[in-house]
């Protein structure tokens, strides 16, 4: 059986004050991808597993789906994003967070 | 202790929030250092809904404007009140001398015994509701700034109950089943408790004798009195105008959300959720109710909440961490999920 897909590079993670952990696009990523156009989350997102997707995006080089790096419940999601995916192309984490584990 | 006589305002009383602004402006002038005690009567009808109501699910829009009805948002929370000509409202303004504020009892006490004169067997019920025959006629507040507050209430003594009854009802009420709507065949007025003698005395000669009570005097005339200047009310008013005359402030904003969400919970009251769904996470959601948390932020909960999949797990989480006991009162995150998730909550709105 295959290993899952490892994204891990291409993510940052970091526990917030409520015990979350919140994970976002990396420089790494921003590097790769170019502008990122279009963001979305897979439908009746509630928990994820190791390699599960959790969100796509089409950058100006690529079309990306990003698994996930661990499991858990899914506490929020950044909606922020649908409706502006730009926000992936900016280094600040308040802006470029994808998803909260708890 | 002086009497504070608002007589000379008629033009500015006829915003029913007007009395809310004269107390302010009682509370925080530095001329006023002494007990006060004011007294008024609303000139037209009007409904006055608290801070986190949402006038759409509160009121009956349309009986409201065929009859002329104002509404108004007061600074603070709780429900929705009717009240026309047919009131009187009273108020306390003091200062804190760590006894006297929130003791509604103090303060509910000289209107009791004018009651008793008047022949009402009345009696403060609870904390803060005057009853007789185990009907609320009267409801009473407090508020503070700085170290000066203010007590009052008011009284229903001729106030059109078929009227308020409407007002308060929107149409498919949403209530009827929840035993929210009994509240209103629980109040009265107070006129038909009258001894036969004061069957027909007019609510001015009640205010009188009410004074007489208070300043323990038989002469009107001995009575240390502050008549409100027209400087006064300059005053007053400019507090009204920066608080409470604001369109968007009183209607609020109308949420065009899929669902409509609202129960009521002992202790608390009415608590109320509109909200979107998409794809199954919470895309927009915004709390209204008549719960009175003096400090509530709503908005740390609707934030928290916006982003969370739908599913009462994930919700649940998501409301452990919003401040539920500061923000809106004795209410568990599983309570919270539940009025979101579960249908039987769901609710219709009028359009407005």
């Amino acid at each position: 059986m295959a290993n899952p897909i490892d994204d891990s590079n291409y993510l940052w993670r970091e526990e917030t004050s409520e015990g979350h952990t919140r994970i976002g696009l990396n420089d790494e990523a921003r590097n790769q991808i170019g502008q990122i156009s279009y963001a979305s989350f897979p439908k009746n997102l509630n928990e994820v597993k190791v390699g599960e997707e959790f969100f796509s995006f089409e950058g100006a080089k690529a079309v990306e789906d990003i698994h996930s790096p661990q499991s858990g419940k899914v506490a929020r999601v950044n909606t922020e994003l649908l409706d502006h995916p730009d926000y992936l192309n900016d280094a600040d984490k308040e802006k470029n967070w994808i998803i909260e584990l708890y | 202790m002086r009497y504070v006589d608002l007589s000379t305002g008629t033009q500015y009383m006829g915003n029913p929030t007007m009395f809310e602004s004269v107390s302010r402006y009682l509370m925080t002038n530095d001329q006023f250092t002494d007990t006060l005690f004011e007294w008024s009567r609303p000139l037209k009808a009007s409904v006055v809904i608290g801070a986190n109501q949402n006038v759409y699910s509160e009121l009956n829009l349309d009986y409201i404007k065929q009859n002329h009805i104002q509404i108004t948002r007061r600074a603070g929370g709780g429900g929705a009140v009717y009240v026309d000509s047919g009131n009187l409202t009273y108020a306390f303004v003091d200062t804190d001398d760590g006894t006297n504020y929130m003791n509604f009892k103090k303060y509910a006490t000289p209107i009791i015994n004018v009651l008793k004169k008047l022949g009402v067997n009345a009696a403060l019920t609870g904390r803060n509701d005057l009853t007789v025959d185990g009907k609320k006629f009267s409801g009473m507040a407090a508020f503070k700034i700085g170290n000066r507050f203010y007590c009052g209430g008011t009284l229903m003594i001729d106030v059109n109950l078929d009227a308020a009854d409407k007002a308060l009802n929107p149409p498919k009420s949403k209530l009827a089943s929840k035993g929210v709507k009994s509240v209103h065949s629980r109040v009265t007025n107070i006129r038909p408790y009258f001894s036969a003698k004061y069957q027909d005395i007019s609510i001015n000669d009640i205010t009188e004798i009410i004074l007489k009570e208070i300043f323990k005097t038989d002469t009107i005339k001995e009575i240390p009195t502050h008549v409100m200047t027209e400087i006064d009310w300059q005053k007053v008013n400019d507090i009204t105008g920066h608080d409470y005359q604001d369109e968007t402030w009183t209607m609020g904003k109308r949420y065009h959300d899929d669902n409509f969400h609202s129960n009521h919970y002992e202790g608390v009251g009415n608590v109320e959720i509109s909200f979107s769904v998409n794809d199954g996470i919470v895309s927009h959601a915004k709390l209204f109710g008549d719960f009175n948390k003096a400090n509530g932020n709503l908005k740390e909960i609707e934030d928290k909440i916006a982003g969370v999949p739908f599913e009462k797990d994930n919700l649940e989480e998501a409301f452990s961490h919003t401040h539920l006991a500061d923000n809106i009162g004795n209410l568990t995150p599983a309570q919270m999920a539940d009025l979101m998730v579960n249908p039987v909550y769901q609710q219709k709105q009028q359009e407005g």
